[in-house]
C-alpha cells in the first residue's frame, strides 16, 4: 500500500456489509429519482407515440363546417407549393354521430347505442393515410367498426347497425329559418364487415386525447348519398412523411384555393327581359349579378369583405326577411286580441268588440310575405316610380308596398300598416314574434305575369314587368322557396297553414317569393339583422360591359385572400399541434418527483443513518489516524472518497433499478392505477440518457452530501473517545445544548405559517410547492426541536429527584445518540407526513360538485327546444306519459341547457395539453332565478359585489372595458390543465386563438371546486352567442330530479300545466331518495330513447364526477403507495438503529441481566425505546401534515379521513414494534458472559 | 539534541458541577535516549498526560516544548504534521486497521504525506524485521496474536522516526510472557534509535526498566 487510495479500496471491501447497506439506501434514493424522471419521459413519449400512431401519415387537416367540392383536394394536391412540403391531399367526410344496434332480447328487442361516434367517410386510397385502417375498403351498405365501438354496441361481424347522421344545416338552428327538428338522417342496415383494433388509424381523432375514440368507417360515397352531397366532402387530409413546420402550414393555407361554391356562396346573373308583342326588340328590365349564400345570410366578416370589394361596382346590399303578416293599421290583430283578453272583468262588451275587430282585421292580413330591405338606386331599383326613377331615402317608419299587397290590404300612401315577424334569433327553439308599424310611402307597381311559374320555368309576361318583379331578391330557403305551392311549404318555423288563402296561393303561383313590401336597408337590418347571423342576404351588382360572374368571383376571392379569410374552413396542424400537446398538461417528472420528494428524503436519511453507523463503528480507526498525525481534512477526504465510491456504485445500480421502478410505476398506471390516466396507453419508452445521467448525478451528489454531514462532528475530535470506539456524540447536557436548533426551528415555523397563508392564494405547482414547503418546514422544525430536547434531556432529568424507571431509562437511551434518533424519527415522520397529507386530499363525491343536479346529458346533435316547457317537449316529441315524466305531475325536474362549442377536453381525463378547451354557454338566467348559488362549491370568486358573492353565476354577466369575456373554470382545470395561475382579488386574463383568426380574451371571474364542469370553460350564453354565432342549440344538459330542489319557477310551471292539485300530488310522490333515484333512472332511459336521433346520452352526475375524481384519487393512491414505501424504509431504518443500538449496548444489557433483570424486562425497555422513536416520528409526521393541510381544510379543499388514517397508522405502529422486537431478540440471544467480556 | 520540556501542565474537564482537575502542574524534562515510566492508579490522569504529550489533547494551562517547539502554538494542520513527524503512539488496544496487512498498518502514518515512498516501505519492512515479524508482514491483524499485533503497533509508531514515543499501557492486554517481550522490545528500540520514551503503565516490571519513573496520583506527578 503506497497511497490512500489503497486504504480506501481496502476499507471499501473490508466494510462491505455496511457499505452495501448504505449503497442500497442510495439505490433506493437514486431509483426513485431516476424512476420519476423516466416516468415523465415515458409519459411524454407514450403520448407522442400514441399521437403519431393514430395520425399515421396525416399531418394537417382542413375541416369545414359545410360540404365543399371534393375536387378541391385534388386542386390542392396539384399546387406546386403544396408538393414542396406535403405528399398527398385526400378528401374525407367526418361526422359526429350516433350508432345503434338493435338486438333481439328475451323481452323483445333492445337497442344498444353509442354516442360521440366519429363517422369517417373513406376514399378508396385511404391506405395512403397510414397503418391501422380497415383491411378492405367497405363497400355499399358496409361498415367497419373499431373495437371500442364494436364493444359498446356488442356488435359482431355480420351484424347490422344504424348510423344517425347529422343533416347539413347551414342556416343556423337558432334562426327562425334554421331547422330544429328532423336534423338527423339515418343510415340503416349497414353490415359490419370488419372490426379493427383501436390502433393506428383505428384510433384516429382530430383532437389530441389518450382516450380511445369510437370510430365507424364507411365509404364516403355512402355518406354523400345519405346526406345528398354528391361529389362533396367536409375535410381534406394532408399527408407528409416529416412533421411540417409553421412555414409549411402557412404555405398550405395559401395553397388551398376554394372557389365561392366551396364557401357555400354563388353568383348568378339575374336578367329579366320583356318583348312587347308589337315590337321586335327586347327590353331589359333588370340585369344584375346576384351574389348570395346558402346560409341565407352572409357571415359578418364575409359581408364586410364583399361589401368592400363590390362597392366599386355600385352593388346593392339586400336583406330579405319573412313577415308573418302584413296587416292594415298600426296594430297587428294578435296584439289586439291580447289587449282584449287583458280587459278586466265587467268590461266584457269592450272585449267582445275588440275581439270582433281583431278577427275582422285578421281576415285582411297577408300571411307569410317576404319584405326586402334595400336602398333603391338606379338602375336596379327595385322601388321606383312608374317612370322608372328610384324612390330613395325611405324613412325609418316608411314602407313601400307592391300593388298586389296594397290592393289586398286596401291601403294607400300615408296609411299605416303593421308587420309581424319572428325575432331573428331564437332561444330554446322558441320563435318570438315581434311587430312593427309603418306608414305607407308609396305603392310600387308589379306586373302580373300572363303565365304562372311552371316548375322551374319562369312566368311569362304579356305586359311590361317592373323592377319590383324580382323573385331573386329573396334568398333560397329549403322547404320554403323551392316549393311549387304554399300548400307544400315545410318551413322550419311554426306555420299556420290555415291562414293561407287562395289569393296567397295565386300570388305564389305567379310571383313566388317576390317581395310584397320594401323598407330601407337600415330599417331592415335593425329589425332582422344580427351580429350573430348576419345582416345581408345578397348583393346585387349591376351588369356592365366587361363584367362577368367569373370576374366578380375573382374579385371576391382576391379580397378573401387579402383579408386572410377562408370562411367555414379550419386548418388543423394535427401533427405539430399534437406533438405540442403531447408535452402534457402536467409534468409527470415533476409530479412524481414532488410526491417522491419525501420518499427520497427518507432514503437519504437512511443513507445518512447507515453511513453514520458505519463510520461510528470505525471510531477507533479514526482515532488512530488522528493519533498518527493525519489531519482532519485528510481523514475526511479518505472517508468521503470512500463514501463517494459507495454513492457512485449505489447510484449506478440505482439508475438500473430506477428503470425497473419506472417500469413498475408504469405497469401500475396501466393496471392498478389506470383510473389516473383513463386508458392504459403508457409504456416504458425511449429512456433518455439525459434522465439517466440526471438521476445518476443527482442521486450520487445527494447521497454524497448527505454522507459529508456525518463528518461535521470531526471538527474537534476527542481522540480518547474515538480510540475507545465511541463516537463523541454522547450527550453531556451542556447548558447551551444546541440553542441554535431552537432558533432555526422557530424560523422554520414562521416560514411554514407564511407558506400556509400563501398557499391558499397560489395556484398550480406554486401552491403544491407552498404546501410541501409548509409541511417540510414544520417537519424539519419539529425534528430540530426534538434534537434539541434530546440533547438537553439528560440535564433536564438530572434536575429532578432520581426516580429512575425502566421507561425513564428507555427515554434516556434514545438520547444517547441524538442524531441517530432524530434521523430515525425523521424517516418515520417523512413517510407519515406523505401518507397523512395525501389522505386528506382524497375527494369524495359531493352533490355540490354538480350543483345539486342529478343527471348530466350530452347530445351528439344540438337540441333547440326547451325541455322545461311543454312547447319545447312537444316539439321534441316528448309527449304523453314521457312528457309527464319530464315535466308532468311528478316534476320538480329542472333542466339547465348549455350551448357547447366543441373543443379539447381540458379535464384531468385528458393528458394532452388542451389548446382550445370546450366552451359552455351557461344559462345564467336559470341559475340566477332558481338554483341556489351555494348548490355549487365555489373555490374562489374575484372582485364580486355582494350579490355576485352570493351568486357567483352573476359574474358571468359582467362586461369588461377591455372586452375580456368573463369565464368560470373548475379550479383543477385552471391550475393543472390550463396552468392559469390566479392571485386573490384579480382573475387571470388569458387569450385563446381559435381557428379562422378569432382570438378571444377571457378573464376568470370565479373558480368552482371539484365540479362537474371540469375540463370546460363556462361563459354566459349571451357572450357565447357573440363569440360563436354559428353554434346553435344546446348539447349539454344538467337535470335536477330531486323533490327537495323544487323551485318557485318549476312549481309555477307545474301549476300552469296541471293545476294546483298536481303540485300536491307531485310533492307526495317525490318523497324519498330511493324514489328519486329510480325516477332518475327512468328519466334517463326515456330521454335516451326519445332523443336518440340527437344522440342523447344521460349519465348520473355522481358517476361522471366520480370518474373525474377517480383520476385525482388514483394519483393520491399512487403516491400513498410511495408513502408506504417510505414507511418501509423508515421501519428498516428503525430496525437497523435498534439492532445497532442494542449491539453497542450488549455488555450493558448483559450487565443488567447479571444484576438480575429478567430478559422480558430488558426487551420491554428496548421496545419502549423503539416505540418512543416510532410514536414521535408518527406524531411529527401527522402534525406537519395537519399544519400543511389546515388552510386547505378550512377552504374545503381537503378533509381528514380519520378512520382510515387511524387504521393505517396503527398498522405502522405494529410493524415498527415488531421490527424492534426482532432487534431485542437478536440482542438477548447473545450469551451473558461473552457479552460482558465484549462490552 | 532532542528534548522534551514540560512545565506546569494543568488539565481541567468541564462538568455540570465544578471543573474536574485531572492534572495539576505536572513538570519534567526528558532528553533524547531517556525513558520515563508513569505509574498510577486508574483515573489518576496518566492517559490524559500521555494524550497531552502526544498533542491529542490541549492542556488547560502550562507549556510543553519538544525540539524547541511548542506544539500547542501551532495551527491544526501544523499540529497534525508535528504529531506525524515527532510523536509515535502505542496504545493498549493496538488499534490496527483490520482491513490492512501488518506492513500496510505500519505505513499508515506515512500516508499523511500523501503516499508511502519506497524508502518508507523499506523502513516499514525493516521495522517489522526488528520487531520480529518479517515473516508476517502480509498478514492481517485478525491473523496475528495479541503480542504480534502490539509489535506491529510499535513498528507503526516508529515508522516516522519520532523524537518522542508514547506508550499507553502497551502491555495491558497481553499475557505475562508477551508483556515482557514487548517491554524489552520497546527499550531495545529506544536504545537503538535514541528517541525519548514515555510509558504509562500499571506494570512495575516494565516501569523498572525505564530510566526514570514518576507516579501520578490525584493529578499530581511525583518522582519516585
Amino acid at each position: 500500500m503506497n497511497s490512500p487510495s489503497n486504504l480506501i479500496f481496502r476499507s471499501l471491501w473490508y466494510h462491505r456489509r455496511i457499505h452495501c447497506a448504505v449503497a442500497m439506501a442510495v439505490v433506493v434514493a437514486t431509483a426513485i429519482l431516476t424512476g420519476a424522471l423516466i416516468v415523465g419521459d415515458s409519459m411524454r413519449e407514450s403520448l407522442r407515440h400514441l399521437l403519431l400512431d393514430r395520425l399515421g401519415h396525416i399531418d394537417h387537416a382542413f375541416v369545414a363546417e359545410h360540404f365543399f367540392r371534393d375536387h378541391l383536394a385534388l386542386e390542392l394536391a396539384e399546387d406546386t407549393a403544396f408538393t414542396a412540403h406535403f405528399e398527398s391531399a385526400q378528401p374525407a367526410i367526418f361526422l359526429r354521430a350516433t350508432a345503434e344496434r338493435t338486438r333481439p332480447g328475451e323481452r323483445g328487442t333492445g337497442e344498444l347505442r353509442a354516442n360521440k361516434v366519429l363517422i369517417w367517410g373513406l376514399d378508396v386510397n385511404y391506405s395512403q393515410l397510414g397503418q391501422g385502417g380497415p383491411q378492405a375498403f367497405p363497400g355499399l351498405n358496409e361498415v367497419v367498426l373499431n373495437e371500442p365501438l364494436a364493444r359498446e354496441l356488442d356488435a359482431k361481424l355480420g351484424d347490422p347497425i344504424v348510423l344517425r347522421l347529422p343533416r347539413q344545416n347551414l342556416i343556423p338552428g337558432d334562426s327562425p329559418f334554421g331547422r330544429k327538428t328532423e336534423i338527423v338522417r339515418s343510415l340503416a342496415r349497414l353490415k359490419v364487415v370488419e372490426i379493427i383494433p383501436a390502433e393506428g388509424l383505428g384510433r384516429f381523432g382530430l383532437r389530441p386525447t389518450q382516450q380511445v375514440p369510437r370510430i365507424a368507417f364507411v365509404a364516403r360515397s355512402i355518406l354523400q348519398n345519405a346526406l345528398e352531397q354528391p361529389g362533396r366532402a367536409n375535410a381534406i387530409l394532408i399527408t407528409s412523411r416529416q412533421p411540417a413546420d409553421a412555414t409549411a402550414t402557412k404555405v398550405l393555407r395559401g395553397a388551398l384555393q376554394p372557389v365561392l361554391e366551396d364557401y357555400g356562396m354563388s353568383i348568378e346573373r339575374e336578367r329579366l327581359t320583356f318583348q312587347e308583342s308589337s315590337q321586335a326588340s327586347t327590353d331589359v328590365i333588370f340585369d344584375y349579378y346576384n351574389v348570395f349564400t346558402n346560409r341565407m345570410m352572409f357571415l359578418p366578416a364575409v359581408d364586410t369583405a364583399i361589401e368592400n370589394v363590390l362597392a366599386a361596382e355600385h352593388s346593392q346590399a339586400v336583406l330579405t326577411y319573412l313577415a308573418n303578416s302584413i296587416g292594415r293599421g298600426p296594430l297587428p290583430y294578435r296584439v289586439l286580441e291580447k289587449v282584449a283578453l287583458l280587459q278586466p272583468p265587467g268590461q266584457s262588451l269592450s272585449s267582445l268588440v275588440l275581439s270582433a275587430l281583431s278577427a275582422e282585421l285578421s281576415r285582411q292580413d297577408i300571411p307569410y310575405s317576404t319584405i326586402t330591405a334595400i336602398d333603391s338606386v338606379p338602375p336596379l331599383g327595385p322601388v321606383s316610380t312608374t317612370g322608372g326613377e328610384a324612390i330613395e331615402n325611405l324613412l325609418e317608419d316608411e314602407i313601400v308596398l307592391n300593388r298586389w299587397a296594397a290592393d289586398v290590404l286596401r291601403v294607400g300612401p300615408g296609411e299605416m300598416v303593421n308587420v309581424t315577424y319572428f325575432a331573428p334569433e331564437s332561444t330554446h327553439g322558441a320563435n318570438v314574434e315581434h311587430w312593427a308599424a309603418f306608414r305607407v310611402r308609396t305603392i310600387v307597381e308589379i306586373a302580373q305575369p300572363s303565365e304562372p311559374y311552371d316548375g322551374e320555368q319562369p312566368p311569362a309576361y304579356d305586359q311590361r314587368p317592373t323592377l319590383a318583379n324580382d323573385p331573386w331578391l329573396t334568398p333560397e330557403v329549403k322547404g320554403f322557396t323551392d316549393k311549387k305551392s304554399v300548400e307544400d311549404w315545410d318551413p322550419p318555423f311554426p306555420f299556420e297553414r290555415q291562414r293561407i288563402r287562395d289569393a296567397d296561393e295565386l300570388y305564389w303561383d305567379y310571383y313566388r317569393a317576390t317581395p310584397k313590401a320594401f323598407v330601407s336597408l337600415s330599417t331592415g337590418q335593425d329589425l332582422w339583422g344580427t351580429v350573430r347571423f348576419g345582416r345581408t342576404t345578397s348583393y346585387r351588382v349591376p351588369h356592365r360591359s366587361g363584367l362577368s360572374v367569373e370576374k366578380i368571383e375573382g374579385k371576391i376571392l382576391n379580397q378573401f385572400v387579402r383579408d386572410q379569410l377562408q370562411p367555414g374552413f379550419r386548418l388543423l396542424p394535427l401533427r405539430r399541434q399534437g406533438i405540442e400537446a403531447s408535452r402534457g398538461t402536467t409534468s409527470f417528472s415533476g409530479l412524481f418527483l414532488g410526491f417522491s420528494f419525501f420518499l427520497i428524503a427518507a432514503a437519504l436519511m437512511l443513507v445518512a443513518l447507515l453511513f453514520r453507523l458505519g463510520i461510528q463503528q470505525r471510531a477507533g480507526e479514526v482515532g488512530v489516524l488522528v493519533a498518527v498525525g493525519w489531519t482532519r481534512s485528510q481523514i475526511i477526504k479518505v472517508y468521503a472518497l470512500e463514501g463517494l465510491l459507495v454513492a457512485a456504485i449505489g447510484s449506478l445500480v440505482g439508475v438500473v433499478a430506477g428503470i425497473g421502478y419506472a417500469a413498475l410505476m408504469l405497469l401500475g398506471l396501466s393496471t392498478w392505477w389506470v383510473d389516473a390516466i383513463v386508458t392504459p396507453f403508457v409504456e416504458l419508452h425511449n429512456v433518455s440518457l439525459t434522465s439517466l445521467c440526471l438521476g445518476l448525478f443527482s442521486g450520487m451528489v445527494a447521497a454524497f452530501f448527505t454522507m459529508l454531514l456525518t463528518f461535521r462532528r470531526l471538527q474537534q475530535p476527542v481522540v480518547r473517545n474515538l480510540l475507545a470506539g465511541v463516537w463523541e456524540e454522547f450527550v453531556t447536557g451542556s447548558a447551551r445544548a444546541g440553542n441554535w436548533r431552537v432558533c432555526w426551528a422557530m424560523g422554520l415555523l414562521a416560514l411554514a405559517l407564511g407558506l400556509a397563508a400563501l398557499g391558499t392564494q397560489l395556484g398550480g405547482e406554486a401552491q403544491a410547492g407552498a404546501f410541501f414547503g409548509c409541511g417540510g418546514s414544520v417537519l424539519v422544525a419539529s425534528l430540530l426541536l426534538t434534537s434539541w430536547w434530546l440533547r438537553r434531556g439528560v440535564k433536564g432529568c438530572d434536575k429532578k429527584p432520581v426516580h429512575l424507571s425502566l421507561v425513564g431509562l428507555a427515554r434516556r437511551n434514545t438520547a444517547r445518540n441524538p442524531s441517530r434518533s432524530v434521523l430515525t424519527i425523521g424517516l418515520i415522520s417523512s413517510a407519515a407526513f406523505l401518507i397523512v397529507a395525501i389522505s386528506c386530499f382524497r375527494v369524495e363525491f359531493s352533490q355540490q360538485g354538480a350543483g345539486g343536479f342529478d343527471l348530466i346529458a350530452e347530445s351528439d346533435q344540438p337540441i333547440y327546444h326547451d325541455l322545461n316547457t311543454k312547447q319545447g317537449r312537444d316539439a321534441l316529441g316528448i309527449i304523453g306519459q314521457d312528457a309527464a315524466f319530464l315535466g308532468g305531475q311528478r316534476t320538480g325536474n329542472q333542466v339547465a341547457a348549455f350551448r357547447v362549442r366543441g373543443g379539447d377536453d381540458a379535464s384531468c381525463l385528458n393528458l394532452f395539453r388542451p389548446n382550445q378547451p370546450r366552451v359552455l354557454g351557461a344559462p345564467v338566467r336559470l341559475f340566477e332565478d332558481s338554483v341556489e348559488p351555494h348548490d355549487f362549491l365555489w373555490a374562489e370568486t374575484f372582485s364580486p359585489t355582494e350579490a355576485e358573492r352570493l351568486n357567483p353565476w352573476l359574474l358571468l354577466k359582467k362586461r369588461f372595458d377591455d372586452g375580456a369575456v368573463p369565464v368560470i373554470l373548475d379550479k383543477n382545470t385552471a391550475m393543472y390543465s390550463m396552468h392559469l395561475f390566479s392571485i386573490q382579488g384579480a382573475g387571470t386574463t388569458f387569450e385563446i386563438d381559435y381557428d379562422g383568426g378569432l382570438s378571444v380574451r377571457y378573464r376568470i371571474v370565479a373558480l368552482l371546486a371539484n365540479s362537474i364542469f371540469q375540463g370546460s370553460m363556462l361563459i354566459s350564453e349571451e357572450h357565447f352567442e357573440d363569440l360563436f354565432p354559428h353554434v346553435g342549440g344546446y348539447q349539454l344538459f344538467l337535470i335536477q330530479t330531486r323533490p327537495d330542489r323544487l323551485t318557485v319557477g318549476s312549481v309555477n310551471e307545474i301549476g300552469i300545466e296541471h293545476g294546483l292539485s298536481g303540485i300536491t300530488h307531485a310533492s307526495q310522490k317525490l318523497s324519498g331518495q330511493e324514489r328519486s333515484l329510480d325516477e332518475a333512472r327512468q328519466l334517463s332511459a326515456m330521454l335516451e330513447n326519445r332523443l336518440s336521433d340527437q344522440g342523447m346520452d344521460v349519465q348520473s352526475t355522481q358517476d361522471v364526477l366520480n370518474g373525474l375524481l377517480a383520476v385525482q384519487n388514483t394519483y393520491l393512491e399512487t403516491f400513498q403507495s410511495l408513502g408506504a414505501l417510505g414507511l418501509l424504509l423508515g421501519t428498516l431504518g428503525l430496525a437497523t438503529v435498534q439492532v445497532r443500538s442494542v449491539t453497542e449496548r450488549r455488555g450493558e444489557l448483559a450487565l443488567m441481566r447479571a444484576m438480575g433483570l429478567r430478559p422480558a424486562r430488558l426487551a420491554w425497555m428496548v421496545l419502549l425505546e423503539n416505540g418512543w422513536l416510532l410514536l414521535t416520528g408518527l406524531g411529527i409526521g401527522i402534525f406537519s401534515a395537519m399544519v400543511a393541510v389546515f388552510p386547505h381544510w378550512v377552504s374545503g379543499g381537503a378533509s381528514v379521513p380519520a378512520a382510515s388514517l387511524c387504521r393505517l397508522l396503527l398498522t405502522v405502529l405494529v410493524v415498527g414494534i415488531v421490527s424492534g422486537g426482532i432487534a431485542v431478540r437478536a440482542a438477548l440471544r447473545t450469551g451473558m458472559v461473552p457479552a460482558l467480556r465484549a462490552g | 539534541m532532542s528534548k522534551l520540556i514540560v512545565v506546569n501542565l494543568v488539565k481541567h474537564y468541564a462538568t455540570r458541577a465544578e471543573p474536574l482537575e485531572v492534572l495539576r502542574e505536572a513538570s519534567f524534562q526528558l532528553s533524547a535516549g531517556e525513558s520515563l515510566a508513569v505509574l498510577g492508579p486508574s483515573g489518576s490522569g496518566k492517559s490524559t498526560l500521555l494524550h497531552i504529550l502526544g498533542t491529542l489533547e490541549v492542556p488547560t494551562s502550562g507549556r510543553m516544548i519538544l525540539d524547541s517547539q511548542d506544539p500547542f502554538a501551532l495551527d491544526a494542520t501544523e499540529l497534525a504534521a508535528f504529531r506525524n513527524r515527532k510523536v509515535g503512539f502505542i496504545f493498549q488496544d493496538h488499534h490496527l486497521l483490520p482491513q490492512l496487512s501488518a506492513l500496510e498498518n505500519v505505513l499508515v502514518p506515512t500516508l499523511a504525506a500523501g503516499y508511502a515512498t519506497p524508502q518508507a516501505v523499506e523502513r516499514g519492512q525493516d521495522l517489522l524485521e526488528r520487531v520480529g515479524l518479517a515473516a508476517r508482514s502480509e498478514h492481517f491483524p485478525a491473523e496475528l496474536s495479541g503480542g504480534e499485533r502490539q509489535r506491529v503497533a510499535i513498528a507503526r509508531a516508529l515508522i516516522q522516526r519520532p523524537r518522542l514515543l508514547l506508550a499507553d499501557e502497551p502491555t495491558g492486554n497481553l499475557d505475562r510472557s508477551s508483556s515482557e517481550k514487548i517491554g524489552q522490545l520497546l527499550l531495545e528500540l529506544q536504545a537503538q534509535d535514541g528517541h525519548m520514551l514515555v510509558v504509562v503503565t500499571h506494570s512495575h516490571d516494565l516501569a523498572a526498566q525505564a530510566d526514570r519513573r514518576f507516579e501520578l496520583d490525584g493529578g499530581v506527578l511525583k518522582s519516585e
